[in-house]
């Protein structure tokens, strides 16, 4: 009996560990990423709907999210994991193509690949590929988010970029910005 | 015995035992011998418990989903740890030096599980984590598995039920996409294996206190969980196929196997909100016999059945079904030794099944449905004035004028002639009503 009751306390004792084990691996590898990770600026378009237990969130749809598969490389139809190489550009950063071996070098992100989103052309099939970037959503404060929408909806020609942070093909979105301001700030004015 | 009923022999006793009617040390065996139901039934503390602590973390969940862009990430990476620490010291404490407590040991369950999806909710707002209600979801599902095994807590498992559920639900192919975006990462056979945990942990806690406050609403969280499931599993199993009859006739015998599994051995008290499978079970019957009534519903039924494919996951199903009900149906006979009062819901499968074999003969179908309602309902009423219960002879009543009142809808007269009707059949309940309690009390 007392040896049940040990064991339930070892029980009791490895799920706390899990818990905040987890808890305290996403911190200190979201913050890794936010304080070494390069920085690269995308282009999206906000919406905003809400979540019941983490708030109202700006849903963000990056802007071509399609890209070449890289050269020598072909897709299969069960690939689902691909990594976008990142580069900047003058007006807003892009990717470059869509690789399915992990680049050993360079500033990646792990994507979601589509395999029934193939665009094929009769010359080059299987050329381009769609994909979705591992975040969709930019939380924000209950009265913001509203106003974040309203502002892009009205057409007033603010672009809208989301600051990432991007390290070892993981990647977290740092702000969303209008021109050098953070949309936050921008709302206030 | 209820709380009231042991208040009334308490008060009783002193003047039994003046009177020479029962000893002073059998007072004292009686009230023990009932103390321990009672003790058991006492049990508003721990709700008033649940309800607390439920309200106090569901409040810290929402105020945080504000999103307070004042606090940087480290006040609020701070605020999660400190949120699922303190949840967990509290539990830690109340198991460790109240373990006696039953409504603390219950509070602080539900308080560490919904302190685990604050801090999730929290780290997912503060680093803007992609993902889907259902990942999120799922990853609360997983980490809080245990807790309601190591307080013990039968709040936590109440939840972790209704988290159950909705991820189960996420997860069904063609029902993810209505709820949720996308798949849930758990597996269905890691869903399945979570869901046997819960019903163990139901198990024990029916076997150590059945009429608890709080394995009652236990069994109110798997009795809707394993109906939403089943409801969920048989509409994607036969919608493709549009196999009405096929559809009907599992409901039947889900139904009936939830009234009879409730009446033999999940019941949990006088009260009718105590037994929760014999309720949703009776009413799901109730509906079900009530549509195969209507004229109008055969009708519908004709057009809806003329594609009869059934597929081999509901056949597997129904054969399963029929064999458990058929059990539950032997041993209920058994148990009764007489034809049950309420025979009707026992066989409902049956006239389910009658009801299909006469569907050529539509007038033939709905006649023998309403001989078969009307048969049952009198018997019910015939038994309630045997066994004088008041309750047993309007539940009979009530359905033959609904059976009444369906064919007044069905038939095409004014909103006069159906105005009469429903008064009519009103008076002549109240009427009957109040001439059963004048017998009853002069029989009394």
């Amino acid at each position: 009996m007392k040896q049940i009751k040990y064991l339930l306390w070892g029980f009791f004792g490895l799920l706390c560990v899990v818990q905040l084990g987890v808890i305290g691996i996403q911190i200190w590898s979201y913050e890794r990423i936010l304080k070494e990770g390069d920085v690269y600026y995308f282009n999206v378009l906000p919406l905003d709907p809400y979540d019941a237990f983490r708030g109202r969130y700006v849903t963000l749809r990056f802007e071509n999210a399609q890209a070449p598969i890289a050269q020598g490389q072909r897709s299969t139809k069960y690939e689902s994991l691909g990594y976008a190489i990142l580069e900047h550009q003058e007006k807003f950063d892009t990717v470059k193509e869509i690789t399915f071996l992990k680049p050993q070098i360079g500033s990646f992100l792990e994507v979601n690949v589509r395999d029934d989103y193939l665009i094929t052309t009769k010359k080059n099939p299987s050329s381009m590929v769609y994909f979705s970037l591992p975040f969709d959503r930019f939380y924000m404060r209950e009265d913001m988010a509203p106003k974040a929408e309203n502002l892009l909806r009205v057409r007033s020609g603010v672009k809208v970029k989301a600051k990432l942070r991007v390290l070892n093909g993981k990647g977290v979105i740092e702000d969303l910005m209008v021109g050098e301001i953070p949309l936050s700030s921008y709302l206030t004015k | 015995m209820s709380k009231e009923n042991y208040q009334w022999l308490e008060k009783e006793l002193p003047s039994w035992v003046k009177d020479g009617l029962v000893s002073e040390g059998s007072a004292q065996v009686l009230l023990h011998r009932y103390e321990g139901e009672k003790s058991s039934q006492r049990s508003s503390g721990i709700a008033f418990s649940l309800l607390g602590f439920a309200l106090v973390g569901l409040g810290i969940i929402s105020i945080l989903a504000y999103n307070w862009d004042e606090l940087g990430h480290l006040e609020r990476t701070l605020l999660a740890v400190f949120l699922l620490v303190g949840a967990q010291a509290f539990a830690f404490w109340v198991k460790r030096f109240k373990p006696n407590d039953t409504s603390l040991l219950e509070g602080s369950g539900v308080l560490w599980f919904l302190m685990m999806g604050a801090s999730l909710a929290i780290i997912g707002q503060t680093y803007h984590l992609g993902g889907t209600m259902s990942d999120f979801l799922s990853m609360w599902l997983l980490l809080s598995f245990g807790i309601a095994w190591l307080i013990p807590s039968s709040g936590a498992a109440f939840f972790q039920i209704i988290l159950w559920t909705f991820v189960w639900l996420g997860s069904r192919s063609d029902f993810g996409g209505t709820l949720m975006p996308t798949h849930s990462f758990l597996s269905p056979w890691m869903l399945a294996l979570l869901a046997l945990s819960w019903l163990g942990f139901y198990a024990v806690q029916y076997k150590k206190d059945k009429s608890a406050n709080a394995t009652l609403l236990l069994s109110w969280a798997i009795a809707l969980s394993v109906l939403v499931v089943f409801v969920v599993e048989v509409v994607i199993d036969t919608h493709q196929m549009q196999n009405i009859r096929m559809t009907l006739m599992l409901f039947a015998l889900f139904f009936t196997i939830y009234y009879l599994a409730g009446k033999l051995y999940l019941s949990q008290g006088e009260k009718s909100w105590q037994h929760p499978f014999e309720r949703i079970g009776k009413l799901g019957v109730l509906i079900l016999l009530l549509v195969h009534v209507s004229y109008n519903a055969e009708q519908w039924f004709f057009h809806l059945s003329l594609m009869r494919a059934t597929s081999n996951g509901s056949s597997l199903m129904g054969f399963m079904l029929v064999l458990v009900f058929g059990a539950l149906l032997a041993l209920f006979i058994r148990k009764e030794k007489r034809l049950p009062s309420e025979v009707l819901f026992c066989v409902t499968p049956i006239i389910v099944w009658m009801y299909g074999v006469l569907q050529n003969e539509p007038y033939t179908a709905m006649l023998f449905t309403n001989i078969s309602v009307i048969l049952g309902a009198s018997w019910m009423i015939y038994c309630g004035a045997k066994e004088i219960k008041i309750g047993l002879i309007n539940q009979g009543m009530l359905l033959i004028a609904l059976v009444i009142w369906i064919h007044f809808m069905d038939a095409n007269f004014d909103l006069v002639a159906k105005g009469m009707a429903f008064i009519i059949t009103g008076v002549l309940f109240l009427s009957l009503n109040a001439l059963m309690r004048r017998r009853f009390k002069v029989l009394s």
